[in-house]
C-alpha cells in the first residue's frame, strides 16, 4: 500500500494572517446623497465624531471617495451592508 | 405643501394644493426601479452580495415605497375636497421618516440615473425642451426639498 500523503494544513499563524487581512471600506460620491446626510450616517455607523465624519464627508464630496474603515473583511462586509441599507455607495478593497 | 417640526419629534406635512397631492402620490411611481442590483455591482463576487445582501435590501427598499404609498392613499381617502375648508395633513413620526427618505432617495436616484443627459444639458444651456422631462425635474426640486426638511427635523 503506498502511503497517502497527508494533505497541506495551513499553520495557525497563515489562518491568523488570512482573518487579519486588512481591507478598506470605501464610500463612494454620487449626485444624490445629501451631504449632511452622509455625515450623519457615518457617525451613527462607526461612531465617529462630527469633525472626523465632516471632515471623511468632504473627501467623498471633493475627491470622489474615502477610506472610512479599515480592518478585517467580514467586520468590513457589515459596515458595507449598512452603508447599502442607507442607499451610500460604499465598496471594499483590499488595502495595498 | 407646508412641513411643520413636531412635539415628539417628527413631522407633519400640511397638504395645500391639488399638486402636492399629485406629488405625493408620484413618489411611488417615481421610486419603481429596483436599487439593490446597482449596490451589489460595487462588490466582488466572493462577498455573494448578489445572494445574501440584495434580496434583503430589496425587500427594505421595496417596503419604504410600499409604507410611503399607503400612508398617502390613507390621507387622501381621509381628507375633504376643499382646500378652504380644510388642508389635510399627513404625520410621520420620528421613527417612520427614516421610510419616507429612503423612498424619496430611491426616487432621486431614478431621476438622476433617468435624466442624467437632460440635467447636464440645462446646465449648460438653460433649456429642456421636452415637457415630461420638465415635469420630472420639478417633482425632483419637490423630493430634494421634501428630503432636507425632513432630515433638519427628525434625523438629529
Amino acid at each position: 500500500m503506498n502511503a497517502v500523503e497527508a494533505p497541506a494544513r495551513k499553520s495557525k499563524s497563515q489562518t491568523r494572517e488570512k482573518i487579519a487581512e486588512p481591507w478598506q471600506v470605501v464610500v463612494l460620491d454620487d449626485p444624490v446623497n445629501l451631504m449632511e446626510y452622509v455625515s450623519r450616517i457615518l457617525i451613527r455607523i462607526f461612531g465617529y465624531s462630527r469633525e472626523k465624519a465632516d471632515a471623511l464627508m468632504m473627501d467623498v464630496h471633493t475627491k470622489g471617495k474615502a477610506i472610512v474603515w479599515s480592518g478585517g473583511r467580514e467586520r468590513a462586509e457589515m459596515y458595507v451592508n449598512q452603508l447599502h441599507s442607507a442607499q451610500l455607495h460604499a465598496t471594499l478593497e483590499k488595502t495595498k | 405643501m407646508i412641513v411643520l417640526p413636531t412635539l415628539n419629534g417628527g413631522i407633519k406635512l400640511v397638504i395645500e394644493s391639488e399638486q402636492d397631492w399629485d406629488n405625493l402620490k408620484s413618489i411611488s411611481d417615481d421610486a419603481a426601479e429596483d436599487f439593490s442590483k446597482r449596490f451589489s455591482l460595487l462588490m466582488d463576487e466572493d462577498s455573494m452580495w448578489g445572494e445574501i445582501v440584495e434580496p434583503e435590501l430589496k425587500d427594505q427598499f421595496s417596503s419604504q415605497v410600499k409604507f410611503v404609498k399607503k400612508q398617502v392613499e390613507l390621507a387622501f381617502d381621509n381628507s375633504v375636497d376643499d382646500f378652504e375648508e380644510e388642508l389635510p395633513e399627513i404625520p410621520i413620526t420620528k421613527e417612520e421618516a427614516e421610510l419616507w427618505y429612503g423612498a424619496l432617495n430611491q426616487v432621486r436616484l431614478s431621476f438622476e440615473e433617468k435624466f442624467r443627459k437632460e440635467i447636464e444639458a440645462l446646465k449648460e444651456t438653460g433649456k429642456i425642451e421636452d415637457g415630461e422631462v420638465v415635469r420630472a425635474l420639478f417633482r425632483n426640486q419637490f423630493y430634494f426639498g421634501f428630503q432636507s426638511e425632513i432630515m433638519a427635523h427628525t434625523m438629529g
